[in-house]
C-alpha cells in the first residue's frame, strides 16, 4: 500500500488491508505451529501486528505497521517442544472470525463506494 | 503445494508428517512378535525423523520427514527352546519394543493428524472468507 488515493484508497481501507495481511500471516504461523506439535525443539511462532497497526494509524501513516513474526517463550516439554495444541485449536478458530470481521468491514466500505458512485 | 493458498500447505505437510508415522507406527505393531534366529538382526523399531520447515520470513511452514531412524537390531534375546528357530542354546531374537509404547504413539499421530485436518478446513474457511471480499 504506497499512497492513498483519498476516497479509493483512504487509511482505514488501507488499515483493514494490513490487517488482512496480518491475520492470514498469523494463520499460516497458527497452521505451521499444528503441524509441529510433535517436533523435538520447535518454538511457537506467533505474529503480532496489532499495537503497530494502533500506532500507526494513530500516528497518521498506516504502511509503517510492521507484521513481526516471533518465537514463544512459554515453557518447553521434555522433548523441547513448547506448542500448546490447545490453545492453537482455538485461536485458529478465532483467526478464522477476525478475517471475517475485517472481510465484513472491508465490504462495507466497498459497498458505500460502489454506491457513491452509481448514485 | 500453491504459494497463494499458502497456509493450506502448510495444513497438508503436517497431515503427511503424522500419516508418516502412523505408518511407521502400525508396522511396528505388526512386526511386535516377530521372531528371528540369533544369527539375523531383530525386527527393528521404526522412528520417524521430523524436522520443521521454515522459510524466509519465519513463519514456518510446516513439517517435514528428515528420515527415518532404526531401533535396537541385537532385540531381546529370550530363551524358547521349542521355536524351530532358537539356535543351540534355545535362543531366539524378538523385536525391542513394547505394545503399550506403541498404542500411546499410535494415539499421539492419531491426534496430531485430526488437529492438522481441523487446521485444513479453517485455512479453506479463511480462503473461501477472503474470497467473499468486494462480492
Amino acid at each position: 500500500m504506497s499512497t492513498s488515493f483519498g476516497v479509493i484508497s483512504d487509511s482505514v481501507t488501507q488499515a483493514l488491508h494490513i490487517a488482512i495481511n496480518g491475520l492470514d500471516a498469523r494463520g499460516r504461523a497458527q497452521a505451521s505451529n499444528i503441524a509441529n506439535i510433535e517436533t523435538p525443539n520447535y518454538h511457537a511462532r506467533e505474529v503480532k501486528f496489532e499495537d503497530s497497526l494502533r500506532a500507526a494509524f494513530e500516528g497518521g501513516d498506516v504502511s509503517k505497521t510492521s507484521v513481526s513474526t516471533g518465537e514463544s517463550l512459554a515453557a518447553t516439554r521434555t522433548n523441547g517442544n513448547n506448542v500448546n495444541i490447545d490453545f492453537e485449536v482455538l485461536a485458529s478458530s478465532e483467526n478464522v472470525l477476525r478475517e471475517r470481521l475485517v472481510i465484513q468491514a472491508l465490504n462495507s466500505k466497498y459497498t458505500l463506494l460502489r454506491t457513491a458512485i452509481t448514485g | 503445494m500453491s504459494q497463494v493458498f499458502s497456509t493450506l500447505g502448510v495444513a497438508t505437510s503436517g497431515m503427511g508428517v503424522y500419516k508418516t508415522w502412523l505408518n511407521a507406527v502400525a508396522d511396528n505393531v505388526a512386526n511386535i512378535d516377530d521372531v528371528s534366529s540369533t544369527s539375523q538382526p531383530a525386527f527393528q523399531e521404526r522412528f520417524v525423523q521430523v524436522q520443521p520447515i521454515i522459510d524466509a520470513s519465519g513463519t514456518g511452514f510446516g513439517a517435514m520427514v528428515a528420515g527415518a531412524q532404526f531401533g535396537n537390531p541385537n532385540g531381546r534375546v529370550t530363551y524358547e527352546p521349542t521355536n524351530p528357530l532358537a539356535d543351540a542354546n534355545g535362543m531366539v531374537r524378538r523385536p525391542d519394543m513394547d505394545l503399550t509404547d506403541q498404542m500411546v504413539y499410535m494415539q499421539l499421530a492419531q491426534r496430531g493428524y485430526q488437529a492438522n485436518v481441523a487446521s485444513f478446513d479453517k485455512a479453506k474457511e479463511a480462503y473461501e472468507a477472503i474470497l467473499t471480499i468486494g462480492k
